[in-house]
């Protein structure tokens, strides 16, 4: 039998478990453990790789679920959706989707916001370094160069508008974090809009004030100063202070 | 105010806050910043579980068509959906 | 440049120690990089990783080229891998005589090849293409393993050999693997060793295995068994006292514990000819 076949065949059991027994075909059975059983310890060290870096990207979502219904889900996406790439933190964003499909959770669909969070996590933290602007360079343009300027947020940022409060449900589960909302106290009905950005070595969430949150958003549909303006009228000057001097803005474009 | 004078003082306020944050560069904080509403992480917090060349033992789940319910701390969120048992 | 030599015991890199270790300095005799953590180009993880390759010597560890695969080899993989290797300047790289991928999937798990002269000759000509790509010799570690396929007709060490003199590479020793392996498929680990020619062996591993009852399983979770310390003592008084590396992935414990650990495996150097 070709290696190709052979590898074809006891992949497949490692992500479909009905195939078990096709693949124990190719396996020596020795001492007390099957053929079957063999093929078995794959399965489960590759499922149990695969689990442990799912329950690292999703720790709130683990916490909220339980241990159980966690590995369940997880172990079912895996066998649904194997990892098709090397690069392990490719993995793992479809997993939002497939809990957002689950029988069990849709009266509680706000479980999923927190995924959804939680990847955006992820996903800024590995967002490539870039070179900010020097903003000093802002004062030699001309009037009509002023009023064509553009803003760009850092590429890590991630705007999560949430109809329940995502960020608070994910402090409450921080360990040794101060002030942390209680649990019992999180009303799920309140909308929060949360900011996740990576800045160097380390990684922002906070939520956002309404004002704040409209703004960033007009400055990542890359509206122009002049649009601003007239958009923003007087708060304009207030409310790049604030997003300049927390990092939310990250560089500017001319053209 | 008129658009031309919004951005006049627009850019103004963007070259102060610009000169402040270099001022304050943050490169001396704590790796793990803890402060109510504000989380800042470094790689202690963020890298999810990397690569290793490790085995595993896991127990493998059972057919799909037994469906657990989340039984974790989403029980406590007041407000929450009580599951149906 | 040339790479920092490699000398002595050193420890693999986990998330966990980063901070500390960038902190605190400690000596360390080197540091194992675990390739596959860090190879988004100009993320934050390689800029730790480059940072520790400024303090210390470093050699990369990696778990995937599958180099015993049939399906294609990842070029985007293979083009991060090489300009990581350009940033690090690591004494060498290694990955694992294995499969990982077929199919399009990737297991992300180290999976035992069938050993056999067919296998030889395409493992062999894909080791090459690996050193071409990478333009340098590869070190190659041998596996723990959990089933034998019926279609095998060479022993592991057998395989190993061949493959390393007809691909032109070097060895990377798991001396705890040979272990866990040796009980799963009821063999000799002191015959392994000794067949293993002594030219060839580059490094050492060492890790702890969980006991399973029907097996051994090479989970890295806990301090290196008794009999892999002594099974690591005939090791060097065969291969020399060649440089050794304890891994730790699970139940990680403190960097202190980790470096006892490495500590243990020097001690063994002086002990293993007195």
């Amino acid at each position: 039998m070709p290696l190709l076949e052979l590898q074809q065949s006891l992949i497949s059991a490692l992500f479909q478990r009905d195939q078990l027994a096709e693949a124990a075909k190719l396996v020596k059975a020795q001492g007390s453990l099957s053929s079957e059983q063999r093929v078995g310890i794959y399965r489960n060290s590759t499922h149990g790789i695969l689990l442990d870096y799912l329950e690292s990207l999703y720790p709130v979502c683990l916490d909220l679920v339980g241990t159980e219904f966690f590995g369940r889900t997880a172990h079912s996406f895996m066998d649904q959706a194997p990892p098709t790439s090397p690069f392990l933190a490719d993995y793992g964003a479809g997993f939002v989707t497939y809990l957002a499909e689950h029988p069990a959770l849709q009266d509680m669909l706000w479980i999923v916001e927190v995924a959804k969070l939680e990847w955006a996590r992820h996903a800024a933290w590995h967002t490539v370094n870039q070179v900010a602007s020097d903003f000093a360079q802002l004062e030699g343009l001309s009037a009509a160069q002023q009023a064509e300027l553009r803003f760009q947020l850092p590429a890590s940022a991630h705007l999560i508008s949430s109809s329940t409060p995502i960020h608070s449900i994910w402090l409450a589960h921080q360990e040794e974090y101060p002030d942390k909302p209680r649990l019992e106290e999180i009303d799920l009905q309140e909308a929060q809009q949360v900011l996740i950005f990576r800045e160097q070595r380390r990684l922002h969430q906070t939520t956002l004030s309404a004002d704040d949150w409209a703004f960033l958003n007009t400055l990542q549909q890359q509206a122009t100063m002049s649009e601003l303006a007239e958009q923003f009228a007087e708060q304009l000057p207030w409310l790049f202070s604030v997003a300049m001097q927390e990092g939310w803005i990250y560089s500017f474009t001319t053209d | 105010m008129q658009n031309k004078q919004i951005i006049t003082a627009t850019l103004m306020a963007i070259g102060l806050s610009a000169a402040l944050s270099v001022a304050t560069a943050e490169d001396q904080k704590p790796e793990t910043e803890k402060c109510a509403g504000i989380v800042k992480a470094g790689m202690n917090d963020c890298g999810a579980n990397g690569h290793s060349c490790a085995g595993k033992a896991a127990k493998d789940s059972d057919p799909a068509e037994w469906i657990t319910l989340p039984k974790g701390t989403c029980e406590k969120i007041a407000g929450g959906t009580v599951v149906k048992e | 440049m040339t790479p920092n030599p490699i000398l002595g015991c050193g420890i693999g890199l986990r998330f966990q120690h980063i901070d500390q270790i960038l902190a605190e300095k400690p000596p360390i005799p080197w540091l194992e990089i675990l390739s596959d953590n860090y190879l988004i180009p100009g993320s934050v993880q390689q800029d730790y990783a480059i940072e520790i390759a400024q303090h210390y010597p470093v050699t990369m560890h990696g778990v995937g080229m599958s180099l015993g695969a049939t399906d294609p080899f990842n070029s985007e993989y293979f083009l991060r891998l090489k300009k990581l290797a350009d940033q690090l300047n690591p004494a060498w790289i290694s990955d694992h005589l294995c499969w990982t991928s077929a199919h399009g999937w990737v297991s992300h798990d180290l999976l035992p090849l069938p050993y056999t002269e067919e296998t030889i000759k395409h493992v062999v000509q894909r080791i090459r293409e690996a050193q071409d790509r990478l333009e340098r010799r590869l070190v190659i570690e041998n596996v723990s393993s959990y089933l034998q396929y019926q279609l095998s007709t060479l022993t592991e060490w057998e395989f190993i050999t061949a493959v390393a003199e007809e691909a032109d590479c070097k060895i990377l020793l798991d001396v705890n693997n040979i272990y866990v392996s040796a009980f799963n498929h009821d063999f000799d680990p002191c015959r392994y060793l000794d067949s293993i020619s002594i030219e060839h062996v580059q490094q050492f591993h060492l890790a702890g295995y969980e006991d399973k009852g029907t097996h051994l399983l090479d989970t890295h979770g806990h301090p290196v068994s008794d009999p892999v310390w002594g099974l690591y003592k005939l090791a060097l008084q065969r291969f020399g006292a060649l440089p050794t590396l304890i891994e730790w992935d699970n139940n990680i414990p403190s960097l202190e514990e980790l470096l006892a650990e490495a500590h243990k495996a020097t001690e063994a150097h002086i002990h293993a000819f007195a």
